[in-house]
């Protein structure tokens, strides 16, 4: 399992940023998040700050395609099936 | 030291207030998180003996301030700080996942079937197991159920988060509600399809025109799907 740790801004649809981090280095990957989340906090920015765990990148895309598709996309991809 | 549960409650109590939160409330948002891992872990390795892939997530601050305030809900009753979620194929395979994961050995378990009763189009069932005390959501949902919740939230991200509980602007609403109809009849035609196999197994069931209805009403509602996809890309950029 790989934990990813994902940055979001809902106002663009935009991802902002994506780490990744192996499962040993897991109290790493729980403080970057809180140092992000006290970032956007004091800077008042309107942020998705998560983490995520799955067995590869493609997995995670396959669960949280919002993260990576713009609505365009998301819409394209479901009426192509 | 864990947390009591009144400092949970506070904590949830000042999270809902005050904006931007306090960076010491933010560091015991992470301590109550945190807490839920060894559940949410055991909850994973007993999922992927299953065979099955599960992504595994623990709840923003954004959506925990979220659902605080718009559902007064208390920080310590909330059952999805962590989660995971399954798609699957088609809604065939989600019963059986939901049948396998019921005989699995949860110190507690509730369904939560939104296919049954939709949260204003969403629909998906949540399997919330308790471990150790901790409540852990399992999110299972279909290809299809999937795509309406990825493009609800998708929409409620450019239109606002009021979409995703059937307000906000009417025409995005009532986008949302015409691409869940299909879905919602499509998946349950083909359960019924699916329980018509099985009484007329070893039967040649080119012989049963009922059977032939039903694939034929599938095939329509995913056609619908398609449409209303393809609908929605045309008001896109236009």
């Amino acid at each position: 399992m790989t934990i990813f740790l994902l940055e979001y801004d809902p106002a663009t649809g935009e991802r902002l940023r994506l780490e990744t981090y192996d499962e040993g280095h897991r109290a790493e990957a729980l403080a970057a998040r809180l140092r992000l989340d006290k970032e956007n906090a004091v800077a008042g920015r309107d942020r998705e700050v998560v983490l995520l765990e799955a067995v590869s990148e493609d997995a995670l895309r396959a669960t949280h395609s919002r993260y990576f598709k713009t609505l365009e996309e998301l819409a394209e991809a479901g009426a192509a099936h | 030291m864990p947390l009591t549960k009144s400092q949970i409650q506070r904590l949830g109590e000042r999270l809902g207030r005050i904006e931007p939160p306090d960076p010491a409330d933010l560091e015991l948002l992470d301590e109550f998180e945190q807490s839920f891992e060894a559940a949410l872990h055991h909850v994973v390795r007993l999922i992927r003996g299953l065979g099955l892939d599960p992504t595994t997530r623990l709840k923003t601050r954004r959506s925990i301030v979220a659902k605080i305030r718009r559902q007064h809900t208390s920080l310590s009753r909330m059952q999805d700080i962590a989660g995971c979620r399954i798609v699957l194929e088609d809604v065939m395979k989600q019963e059986e996942v939901l049948d396998r994961l019921r005989d699995l050995p949860w110190d507690g378990l509730e369904v939560d079937d939104r296919r049954l009763r939709p949260s204003h189009g969403y629909r998906a069932v949540h399997v919330i197991v308790t471990l150790d005390g901790r409540p852990v959501e399992i999110q299972v949902r279909t290809r299809l159920q999937d795509l309406w919740a990825q493009v609800s939230e998708k929409m409620a991200d450019r239109f606002g988060l009021d979409v995703k509980y059937g307000r906000g602007p009417a025409r995005v609403t009532e986008f949302l509600a015409e691409l869940a109809d299909p879905i919602g009849k499509s998946e349950d035609v083909l359960l019924r399809l699916a329980s018509y196999k099985v009484r007329y197994v070893g039967r040649d069931e080119e012989l049963n025109p009922e059977l032939e209805a039903l694939r034929t009403d599938v095939e329509e509602y995913q056609s619908d799907v398609g449409k209303r996809l393809n609908e929605l890309l045309v008001t896109l950029s236009s």
